[in-house]
């Protein structure tokens, strides 16, 4: 997620409801392959599901392999971030 | 300032960590091992068949065979392995979606990768590059990437399916 967030920033994320989940938003969200992962929304569908991407391009995990994530799985939204 | 507190509380009692690039378990997939190893196979079957065509066998010949069986043992399992990885760990449900027969193609590889095992045939290493070869195309193509086909600059000079970089 560089360059926004570096290796070994905190981050304070909290509970958000999927209704207010947006483009652009950075979330932390469970995922079955890897883990709790931190990323930027992509795009919110209408059947309650929701695309990731990361803001490091050239090095980011795909948006194909990272799939599409349920409401279920998003942990909550970075309200608060401090880098070193 | 703030870092360094929360750095100094993480220290006693650690806060959960997220994840934004992953080194694990992301892993560099890329088929060519297993059609190296496929590569390989239909090599050492050609070596045993120069050896099978001789009225004796040296001492030296039947080493030089023993070698050849499990080098062939060695690689048609390689194949199966390295195609079961990439089928197993990057293979996902985009990737099935876009090729819903992933599944038949993988476990035709591992019937072939056996059948070379069981068997000294050129025609069953000939089988296994031919299906691997399906499976880097296929792959790339999950990623986008156009694939061409060149023979290989090395014995068993087959053609192999490379990405087009």
């Amino acid at each position: 997620m560089l360059p926004s967030l570096n290796d070994g920033d905190f981050v304070c994320a909290m509970r958000w409801p999927f209704r207010w989940l947006r483009s652009g938003q950075i979330v932390v969200v469970k995922s079955s392959t890897y883990g709790v992962i931190i990323k930027r929304v992509d795009q919110v569908n209408t059947d309650g599901t929701f695309t990731l991407m990361g803001d490091n391009k050239a090095h980011s995990v795909s948006q194909e392999a990272m799939g599409k994530f349920t409401r279920a799985q998003l942990l909550g939204k970075v309200i608060y971030h401090t880098s070193e | 300032m703030i870092h360094q507190l929360l750095s100094k509380i993480h220290a006693v009692s650690p806060f959960s960590a997220a994840s934004a690039h992953c080194d694990i378990p992301c892993k560099i997939y890329d088929p060519f091992s297993a059609q190296l190893a496929a590569l390989s196979v239909i090599r050492f079957v050609d070596l045993l068949n120069e050896l099978a065509e001789k009225e004796t066998l040296t001492f030296a010949d039947q080493a030089q065979m023993s070698r050849l069986v499990a080098e062939k043992e060695t690689h048609a399992e390689k194949a199966k392995q390295e195609v079961r990885v990439i089928w197993g760990d990057y293979f996902k449900a985009p990737q099935f979606e876009k090729f819903p027969d992933t599944n038949e193609l993988v476990h035709k590889i591992m019937l072939a990768g056996s059948g070379c095992k069981q068997h000294v045939s050129r025609e069953k290493a000939e089988e296994l590059l031919s299906l691997v070869n399906e499976f880097a195309e296929r792959f790339w193509a999950t990623k986008d990437v156009a694939t061409k086909k060149a023979t290989c600059p090395y014995p068993p000079s087959e053609e192999v399916v490379y990405p087009d970089l």
